[in-house]
């Protein structure tokens, strides 16, 4: 028997994480039954979208345009750039409204299993960009085991280069009490201690 | 088969996103080798289950299918700390073993051998060396032990000052005219392997013969993780 348009619709939902058959369900009929314009509209924006957003040519952030609105940014400071794992994470950081320097985005961490390796995050364009007035670059990344392995991976890129590789700190959260931290965290936080 | 709802002695291999809060978890366990779990929740901020690499754990799962879901993930003591060149060999390590392990085949000598190697990783003085005993003790686990005293088609021991070449699946070859050849190998080298000696030229000698027996044991697909050493 053919599938009808809803059940197709129904289907395509459930590309989207944590909608599984009932909530696509529910989200088809409300629209049918609803929100005929929304869903229009929805399925123009999916649309345009999927077929204006790509990739920042400078960071690999997602970008509507060849170069994205950071990047393109005379106010930022172009001498700094932050290493991160996904888009999300730039986001994280422009919301701390603490950094006034520009990105790189690897999508991904070196997995091997995964078939993630040097290649697919970009290594090379992180060089290139780094052979041009780049004074530090630092990295962001996750506290896992492969982010352990790219950071080492990039500083090892970068060593020839007369650029500055830091990392950022790893501790005690703000508001953050000692006994509920985890071990690891605790002896990273004692070894990176600072000065008062 | 042992029971899985008992705790097993395993090592994560590697781990996977799973649903939005849960993670599908590569394990190498000493009593049941290579198999994979689900971890519900272990992406949530309250996750019970502590699931980071090259740290020793013990698991409790349950599921009759070949994909079990976690009930219990308890650290095993202090989990191994690897950084630089050493976490890239870590990495190495585990892929091989999550490429070449067949699921529910048990290798409890392998999994303490493992264990001894990520012991020496953590340290900075690690010796390739010991990788690359490693990797002939798992090749030889998995049936391609390779003799490094015999000359594989007569059975002859293998002399100090004649040249041999590897052939993967069956051994080292006289090569008559050794010299000129870039794939001869000195048979001292080899008896020196042999007693377990590995040097410099040893190490070279064992990395590629390593290296081509691995290739042919994934069927000409490479491991992703050698482009770290690249």
């Amino acid at each position: 028997m053919q599938e009808s348009i809803i059940d197709e619709l129904k289907e395509a939902f459930r590309v989207l994480p944590g909608v599984g058959q009932k909530t696509a369900q529910r989200m088809v009929l409300h629209l049918l039954e609803r929100d005929r314009r929304g869903g229009m509209h929805l399925g123009q924006k999916i649309l345009e979208a999927m077929e204006r957003v790509g990739q920042c040519r400078m960071c690999r952030n997602l970008s509507e345009s060849d170069i994205c609105a950071i990047c393109d940014n005379a106010q930022r400071d172009h001498s700094q750039l932050c290493v991160v794992e996904s888009p999300v994470d730039v986001i994280a950081i422009e919301q701390s409204a603490s950094y006034r320097g520009c990105y790189f985005v690897l999508m991904g961490n070196l997995s091997p299993i995964d078939g993630i390796g040097p290649e697919e995050l970009g290594m090379k364009s992180l060089a290139d960009r780094c052979e041009s007035n780049i004074g530090e670059v630092i990295l962001a990344l996750g506290a896992s085991v492969e982010g352990e392995a790219t950071a080492h991976y990039i500083s090892e890129l970068l060593k020839s280069m007369s650029v500055k590789v830091t990392r950022i700190a790893r501790g005690i959260p703000i508001g953050g009490e000692l006994e509920y931290v985890d071990g690891n965290t605790l002896a990273l936080a004692l070894s990176g201690r600072k000065p008062l | 088969m042992s029971r899985f709802n008992d705790f097993h002695s395993a090592y994560v291999l590697h781990t996977r996103k799973y649903r939005d809060t849960s993670l599908l978890v590569e394990l190498f366990s000493k009593e049941d080798g290579r198999y994979s779990l689900v971890a519900r929740g272990a992406r949530g901020n309250k996750s019970k289950f502590n699931l980071q690499l090259f740290s020793p754990l013990m698991v409790s799962s349950f599921g009759k299918g070949e994909l079990k879901t976690a009930s219990v993930i308890e650290s095993n003591g202090l989990g191994y700390h690897l950084s630089g060149k050493n976490l890239f060999i870590g990495l190495y390590v585990n892929e091989l073993l999550f490429r070449v392990l067949g699921k529910f085949d048990p290798f409890e000598n392998l999994f303490d051998r493992y264990d001894e190697l990520l012991g020496m990783l953590q340290l900075d003085s690690f010796d390739t060396s010991a990788l690359r005993l490693f990797e002939i003790s798992l090749l030889a686990d998995l049936g391609y032990g390779i003799s490094f005293d015999i000359e594989s088609s007569t059975g002859d021991a293998i002399v100090p000052d004649k040249f041999y070449c590897y052939v993967v699946e069956d051994g080292f070859r006289h090569l008559v005219s050794g010299n000129d050849n870039s794939k001869a190998i000195e048979g001292r080298h080899l008896l020196a392997i042999s007693q377990g000696m590995i040097d410099l030229d040893g190490d070279r000698i064992l990395r590629n013969i390593v290296r081509k027996s691995i290739d042919q044991l994934l069927g000409g697909k490479a491991l992703n993780s050698r482009k770290l050493f690249a």
